[in-house]
């Protein structure tokens, strides 16, 4: 079902199947909630990610062929399909003026503004995984219509809250990152605070629903 | 029973051991760029390795202590003054109550660790006080110091005579090799774009900083495949991005990425990494298992 290889000197990767996917995604979680309960003495960190598990720790009290041996003598359960249906909606606006390669997107894929808004709202999108940032959740189920490459050269600064896709797949900005998607509009609401580090759940799923400058700016002041 | 922020400096912070256990929500580890410096300097004052210290970048600081405390400064040399008189590195050094430290222009390296017995007290967010500015936690308010900031001091007994506690300077690096493991996308490079990666020098970019260390030079050439389905990141991460070029992942790194990891540092190379200043020179060298 999956390999296990070195990553670095204090982490190692259970790879899944190269996909993005409902099968290898339950696959992925059922290993990282099984593995996480086990308090593995010297293990720190796990990343989940579509078809991948990072495993961090301490290369001083447990190394990478112990742990392998552990990983591969476990025998975890993974479930046919998701019991969690947690759909959370989230307002985004699609404006020139946040979805900055708005214009590069409609002349890549032939579609209007409004075709592009239509099709990237049309249905809620699986939370795949968290990462890359406090907040940031990777979207599964983008319409192939709006797969686009990310960009040659990340730019230094993408604002809080900006919509953006890469490949098969759509997000949002959390925080004032440097950044690699095409960004297509913003969201005024605060993904990340101290008090509520992710506003969803790995299994979780978003809704976009698109609003007008108007509303974007009554949101934010709120 | 503090340390006063008189002047800033241009990136100082509060940093520890990392922000372990919450990268699965998405934060990064955050914590020490040169963790061997940091560590020294902790263990120079008695400190458990990951306690809490001061980290400066390139352009120092100047305090005011409020209290006599012994201190350790290791990592980059900055030229630390007592008042007016010089503070060797390296070294734990009684400081009066009332004295002012100056930390100027780093000459050699960038990140400086200040560390003091008994250790600052600061608030720790998710059991970490490392501070991550992108997101505003840990540290002082989530924030690098500023002027008039009054880092509070663990009370401990101090011994006078502190003429032991010292260690001998880490050499400054005349071979600027990085030495690095295969990365899990390895293999999805031409045999060209490996020779290459490993024949070429890199050049320090301008824009590196905490997330990461930005490579110039001669652009892989790249096949097909030049992303992945995102995937997890640890320090010392070098991805390729579309443009051929390298990116090392540092300290404040994004949890998951979708650039090709070509190689990882290992722990020994991030720590001289991050001690090389913009325009520096490396390599890279495939360690041998």
């Amino acid at each position: 079902m999956f390999n296990i290889v070195p990553y670095g000197e204090e982490a190692l990767l259970l790879n899944f199947k190269a996909e993005i996917s409902l099968e290898v995604h339950l696959q992925v979680k059922a290993y990282y909630l099984h593995l996480k309960k086990l308090h593995i003495h010297g293990v720190v960190d796990f990343i989940p990610a579509y078809h991948s598990l990072t495993i961090c720790f301490c290369p001083e009290i447990v190394n990478y062929k112990a742990l392998k041996n552990i990983i591969q003598k476990e025998k975890v359960i993974i479930p046919k399909k998701n019991t969690e249906k947690n759909i959370v909606e989230i307002p985004v606006c699609y404006d020139v003026e946040f979805g900055i390669d708005l214009e590069m997107v409609a002349a890549k894929t032939k579609l209007s503004h409004q075709q592009i808004i239509d099709t990237h709202t049309a249905q809620p999108y699986l939370v795949y995984m968290l990462g890359f940032a406090p907040g940031f959740m990777y979207l599964g189920g983008l319409h192939k219509k709006l797969h686009m490459p990310r960009k040659e050269t990340p730019r230094l600064k993408v604002s809080a809250g900006s919509v953006g896709l890469a490949d098969q797949q759509t997000g949002i900005y959390p925080l004032e990152t440097p950044g690699g998607w095409q960004i297509i509009g913003r969201t005024p609401l605060q993904l990340f605070t101290k008090e509520q580090p992710s506003l969803v759940s790995m299994g979780d799923y978003v809704q976009f629903t698109p609003i007008s400058k108007n509303t974007f700016y009554t949101l934010k002041s709120r | 029973m503090s340390l006063e922020v008189l002047k800033p400096g241009l990136h100082t912070s509060i940093q520890d051991g990392g922000r372990v256990g919450f990268q699965d929500k998405g934060i990064p580890k955050s914590g020490f760029m040169d963790t061997q410096s940091a560590h020294l300097a902790n263990l120079l004052v008695n400190n458990p390795p990951n306690t809490s210290l001061i980290e400066m970048s390139f352009l120092g600081a100047t305090f005011k202590v409020h209290k006599t405390i012994e201190i350790a400064i290791c990592g980059a040399c900055m030229g630390a003054l007592a008042n007016n008189t010089h503070i060797p590195i390296n070294k734990k050094v009684l400081i009066k109550k009332g004295t002012v430290l100056t930390f100027s222009q780093a000459t050699r390296g960038v990140y400086t660790y200040l560390a003091v017995s008994g250790s600052f007290m600061i608030p720790t967010y998710l059991g970490s006080t490392a501070t991550y500015i992108p997101a505003g936690i840990g540290g002082q308010q989530g924030k690098l110091l500023k002027k008039g900031d009054k880092i509070p001091i663990k009370s401990i007994s101090i011994k006078t005579n502190c003429s032991f506690g010292r260690v001998k300077p880490i050499q400054a690096k005349t071979t600027l090799n990085l030495t690095c493991l295969k990365g899990p996308e390895y293999h999805c490079f031409s045999i060209q774009d490996l020779d290459s990666f490993f024949t070429n020098t890199y050049t320090i970019s301008k824009n590196s900083n905490r997330i990461g260390t930005r490579l110039q030079g001669t652009s892989l050439e790249l096949t097909n495949v030049t992303e992945i389905i995102s995937s997890g990141i640890v320090k010392g991460t070098v991805q390729i991005t579309k443009g051929g070029l390298p990116i090392v992942l540092m300290a404040d790194a994004p949890t998951t990425g979708g650039y090709l990891r070509i190689v990882n540092l290992t722990r020994k190379a991030c720590n001289i990494l991050s001690q090389l200043p913009v325009g520096k020179k490396v390599q890279f060298q495939l360690m041998q298992p």
